[in-house]
């Protein structure tokens, strides 16, 4: 990373006076989370992942799709203590907060068509 | 074999719970029943209004007026979402118009997806999710969760601009 200019210094400073500023730590808090498939859904070889807290579960769905390869009429879900499918443009760290056990947030993936 | 598909009567008594939660929240799902005669005789539903966007061009929007029916599907032992639009003048929004205005359901076929058929207790037209797969979503959740019924919606609902509150989530 190169020095910031002043002028980008001078912004940074007035967003942290208007308190827009992102976090105040330096680097984005990590969220852990553990991967498990249910249903007929095929298993990962990596099961724990460390995802950025401000990801939208959408963003998830579509790194597992990529991971496992999944056809287009494929649709794959993410659902929370198998319960209930979190909306795609769900944070990962409101979930988090919400149900992590143990510091992970466990995701359960499931593969189906959906519809007819 | 117990927990493998869902009664009408575990259809009717999921509906109840959701039906006090929604009363709790004043969340405006309306419990209908018509003959007693009929076993299938109850259902929910909701109206609601939704600003659409068209994905493909911003500026078209229409406001409109859904009215959201949650039934039992006695042929596939299964709940379905089904619902109508409307205009504000009142006019039909048809299913192809629906269409060009949901981005969730763009990888599908529609004719394969959302189709208009026959209201499962009222036997009127309306737009329904195809019920055949959802026994596949509705499967992994008889074990695991209070109400299936819910659980299963929190999976549909998403893709027709009806979005559950947490206090449904929580409740499952």
């Amino acid at each position: 990373m190169s020095e910031d200019t002043p002028d980008v210094q001078e912004i940074g400073d007035s967003l942290q006076s208007m308190n827009v500023a992102q976090d105040l730590s330096p680097e984005k808090q990590k969220i852990d989370i553990l991967l498990k498939p249910t249903g007929n859904a095929p298993i990962m070889k990596k099961k724990k992942w460390t995802v950025d807290s401000d990801k939208k579960i959408g963003w998830i769905i579509e790194f597992i799709r990529k991971y496992l390869k999944l056809e287009t009429n494929e649709k794959l879900f993410l659902y929370i203590n198998q319960t209930f499918a979190p909306a795609p443009d769900q944070i990962v760290k409101n979930l988090y907060d919400c149900y992590s056990t143990e510091g992970k947030l466990v995701l359960h993936y499931c593969k189906t068509q959906a519809w007819g | 074999m117990e927990n493998s598909t869902i009664s009408i009567q575990d259809f009717h008594k999921y509906i109840n719970a959701f039906l006090t939660i929604s009363n709790d929240l004043l969340d405006e799902w309306k419990l209908n029943t018509i003959d007693q005669n009929i076993e299938n005789n109850k259902f929910l539903t909701k109206k609601q209004v939704v600003l659409l966007r068209n994905p493909a061009d911003p500026d078209l929007q229409i406001i409109a007026t859904f009215e959201y029916h949650l039934v039992y599907n006695i042929s596939y032992a299964v709940p379905v979402l089904c619902f109508n639009i409307w205009r504000q003048d009142g006019s039909r929004i048809t299913l192809e118009e629906y269409w060009n205005y949901n981005k969730n359901l763009h990888d599908y076929n529609m004719h394969d997806t959302l189709t208009q058929m026959d209201h499962p207790v009222l036997n009127k037209p309306i737009f329904t999710l195809h019920p055949c797969k959802t026994y596949e979503i509705l499967k992994e959740f008889l074990k695991t969760s209070k109400n299936p019924v819910i659980s299963w919606l929190s999976v549909v609902s998403q893709f027709v601009h009806l979005d559950l509150l947490e206090e449904y989530l929580k409740s499952c």
